[in-house]
């Protein structure tokens, strides 16, 4: 299947939390793979996702948020938590270099100079990684007869000592049910190409046709070579908008019939230029529905999508391969 | 009276995860979590609690058998609570969030996003942390001094308050016809420049509904009183005798008069750990089960998280050995603790079953009547203002307090019978917020 997406994108800010949960459910019910929560002004992503984890059932949530802003024991727990909450339907996004506005809001902070944002939000990543392995899957005996409740030999220290963060470990949250969620980079500037390659498994990038979306692709393949990481532990998702949607600008704007929109999605799939899209939307449930009930029979047609896809984890969904603990044999 | 839940992993006894009726693999489920709340929902209580620290603590010291313990993992409180939010309608819903490990300005955002979720019913347990194996997964080498930690507390609250007071009401008109999303002139840069933080504002979310979340605080250290009078609504006071809590709740109430603040500012929440039985054989012999299920192991590991020393080694049941105890974080009541074992020649076993029964909170034993006699005493002699119900499993012990101590309490007009306020603040008491920017009459509350 090709994974689908959605992302809201309203330009303006979003305070009724009602409104985000319907339009939730609404991406729910329409078959999509999972749902974005950007960083913009209105209810913080993360919490959001949290609330919406207890509000929906089979679709995946992906929450952005700013690296510089965060401690890694902190994020580590908090997304592990709700990866347990939602039974492995967790996703997130890190954004490596915030907007300058939101920085004000940081300014005792050291931040990052340009050139160490990247290795700097990279490490942050792997500390949040590797501290979901702190306890190995079967650690938890939690045998009531024999009063044993975790194996000692199964849980492991971190003792990060990094250019940028020292952390002890272990987590006191067991390994998230996807073992690792998986984590989204927004494309479109060389720091993020750079994280992606470094870190990510899903790329949400923004080409404006089907070359940029090739040559994009070929640069991310070199890039992850680099890195020593193969070609395919990176799903590349382009974001592209109903003309008619009342988005932030960036994803490419299509303006054709269904039909025309599934045969291209079909064939930008096809040629390997990306794995799957995200489909940006304003946070209308009436808008989502309608979408989907256009673009869903059309892309059923082609064979890009099943009736309604089965509630499996989001990494599943993705077609990202499983991720076991760093330290099993 | 108020009364709050703690969803303290499986329950606050040491044993209870071996009961067969507890799920032992419920600190990751969030459907124990909901089932939880909403047992106390249905008994009305005022909220429910998440206590947090963000570690595994002790694991690397060999005298406390943290294999055979169930209180290492968790949910993260802000994420957990956000997701009650949605399994819940009426009830308080409260989370930890240290001072000195997080950002103003996130913190700021999270709650104020998770009080719009939860339509006014969060407030905030501000702690500092204590635990040097927290400490350790920031960067830090050992615990921050409580004065610095707690300075930074005062000027974190600053921070947050003022970021919630960026948006007057009515900031947004979200006028289609004009095009006026929002008025400028209602619009605040809070331009904090202070030790600890620099932040500009305004905070990017809208005024929460409680304008300002209540803020719930806990501890017994000078440092932590002092916080508590001055900006506390509401504290968890640890006290395992009334005398204990009646001396806590005076010293709170007397520090206040410097601050400006009247003694009813801040509620008193004492934790009260009851075994709870139909007839009082029936509770005794819930507490003798729970207790023959702390392995001996566990047990001397309990001694040395309250001072004592390592007794592996020693007949469990022969008398407690001469002893010196270490300094830690229950100075008081381990010096209590060990007067006792001394008066009444208790034997090792006996001292850590004392620990298990109620060391820092209040433990009782007895029926429905009986926990309501006390609660009755503590709350009407000046120990207590409400109580944090430290149910010893979950959720069967709190299902337990719900069905049968809450009635017993309604029946004599010390709890509510139907939820009224829609709000946590109003719940505690609290007046409506006024906004520090808020100077004309029409803007202050009637
Ligand atoms: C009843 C009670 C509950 C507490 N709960 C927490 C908690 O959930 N998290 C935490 O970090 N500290 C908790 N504490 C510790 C206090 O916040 C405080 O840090 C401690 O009393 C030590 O004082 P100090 O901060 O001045 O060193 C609790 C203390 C008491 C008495």
């Amino acid at each position: 299947m090709m994974p689908l997406g959605i992302s809201l994108s309203a330009p303006a800010a979003v305070t009724d939390f009602d409104q985000v949960l319907a339009a939730a459910q609404a991406a729910e019910a329409a078959g999509f793979d999972f749902l974005c929560l950007p960083e913009r002004p209105g209810l913080d992503p993360i919490a959001l996702a949290a609330a919406l984890a207890a509000g929906t059932e089979r679709i995946g949530l992906v929450p952005s948020c700013s690296a510089p802003f965060h401690q890694p024991y902190n994020l580590a727990r908090r997304l592990g938590s709700i990866d347990h909450i939602s039974q492995g339907r967790f996703g997130w996004a890190l954004q490596p270099a915030p907007p300058l506005p939101e920085i004000e809001h940081f300014a005792h902070l050291p931040m990052p100079a340009s050139d160490i944002a990247v290795p700097r939000a990279a490490e942050l990543a792997g500390i949040v990684a590797a501290l979901w392995d702190s306890w190995d899957d079967d650690a938890f005996l939690r045998d009531k007869a024999s009063g044993m409740y975790f194996d000692r030999a199964k849980f492991h220290w971190l003792n990060h000592e990094g250019a940028h963060y020292r952390v002890r470990g272990p987590l006191d949250t067991a390994r998230p049910p996807q073992g690792r969620p998986p984590m989204m980079v927004l494309g479109g500037t060389t720091i993020a190409h750079d994280l992606a390659c470094a870190a990510a498994e899903i790329l949400h990038s923004l080409p404006r046709h089907l070359a940029d979306a090739r040559a994009t692709r070929a640069g991310l393949q070199r890039g992850l070579a680099e890195q020593g990481r193969s070609a395919d532990a990176l799903c590349i998702l382009a974001g592209i908008a109903p003309t008619s949607a009342d988005v932030q600008p960036g994803p490419l704007r299509v303006s054709e019939t269904p039909a025309m929109i599934a045969a291209l999605m079909g064939e930008w799939r096809d040629t390997g230029a990306v794995d799957g899209f995200i489909i940006h939307l304003s946070d209308s449930p009436e808008a989502i529905t309608q979408v989907a009930m256009d673009l869903m029979p059309a892309l059923r047609e082609r064979g890009l999508r099943d009736a309604l896809p089965p509630r499996s984890p989001l990494r599943d969904r993705l077609g990202l391969h499983a991720a076991p603990s760093r330290y099993a044999a | 009276m108020i009364l709050g839940l703690p969803i303290h992993f499986l329950g606050y006894h040491q044993g209870c995860w071996r009961l067969p009726d507890v799920p032992a693999d419920g600190v990751l489920q969030f459907e124990h979590f909901a089932e939880c709340a909403r047992i106390a929902e249905r008994g009305k209580l005022d909220f429910v609690f998440l206590a947090d620290s963000a570690a595994v603590r002790n694991l690397d010291d060999p005298s406390i058998p943290r294999d055979r313990e169930h209180e290492h993992l968790r949910m993260e409180p802000m994420a957990l609570l956000a997701a009650l939010a949605m399994v819940t309608e009426r009830i308080g819903l409260v989370a930890t969030v240290s001072t000195t490990y997080n950002e103003p300005f996130m913190v700021a955002r999270g709650f104020a996003s998770l009080d719009h979720i939860a339509g006014g019913r969060i407030g905030w347990n501000l702690v500092t942390g204590f635990s040097r194996d927290e400490a350790r997964n920031y960067g830090y080498d050992a615990v921050i001094d409580s004065d610095t930690r707690h300075e930074r507390a005062r000027e974190f609250v600053d921070v947050v308050n003022g970021l919630y007071d960026s948006w007057d009401d009515g900031a947004f008109p979200r006028d289609r016809a004009t095009g006026i999303y929002f008025d400028r002139a209602k619009m605040h840069f809070l331009d904090h420049r202070g030790t600890h933080f620099t932040v500009r504002g305004p905070l990017d979310v809208q005024t929460p509904p409680q304008r300002h979340l209540p803020i719930i605080t806990a501890g017994y250290s000078d440092q932590a009183n002092e916080f508590t009078a001055e900006r506390a609504n509401a504290v968890y006071s640890a006290a395992p005798t009334i005398e204990v809590g009646r001396a806590y709740y005076a010293d709170v109430k007397n520090r206040m008069a410097k601050y400006g603040r009247p003694p009813e500012a801040v509620t008193v929440l004492a934790g009260i750990m009851p075994f709870l039985g139909r007839t009082r054989q029936e509770a005794r012999d819930k507490l003798d089960r729970l207790q023959s299920l702390i392995q001996p192991e566990v047990g001397l590991g309990m001694l040395r998280l309250h001072n004592f020393p390592d007794l592996r080694g020693h007949d469990i049941d022969g008398p407690m050995p001469e002893v010196a105890l270490s300094r830690g974080r229950y100075d008081m009541f381990s010096d209590m603790l060990l007067e006792r074992v001394r008066r009444e020649n208790l034997t090792i076993r006996q001292t850590y079953e004392v620990i298990a029964e109620g060391f820092w909170q209040y433990g009782k034993v007895g029926t429905a009547s009986d926990i309501a006699d006390v609660m009755e005493e503590w709350f009407t002699t000046g120990a207590a203002d409400g109580f944090n119900v430290q149910c010893p499993y979950l959720p069967g012990g709190a299902a337990d307090f719900v069905d049968l101590v809450v009635p017993e309490l309604q029946r004599r007009g010390l709890f509510r019978k139907q939820y009224e306020e829609a709000t946590l603040r109003e719940r505690l008491g609290m007046a409506p917020a006024v906004s520090r920017y808020a100077t004309t009459r029409e803007e202050l509350p009637a």
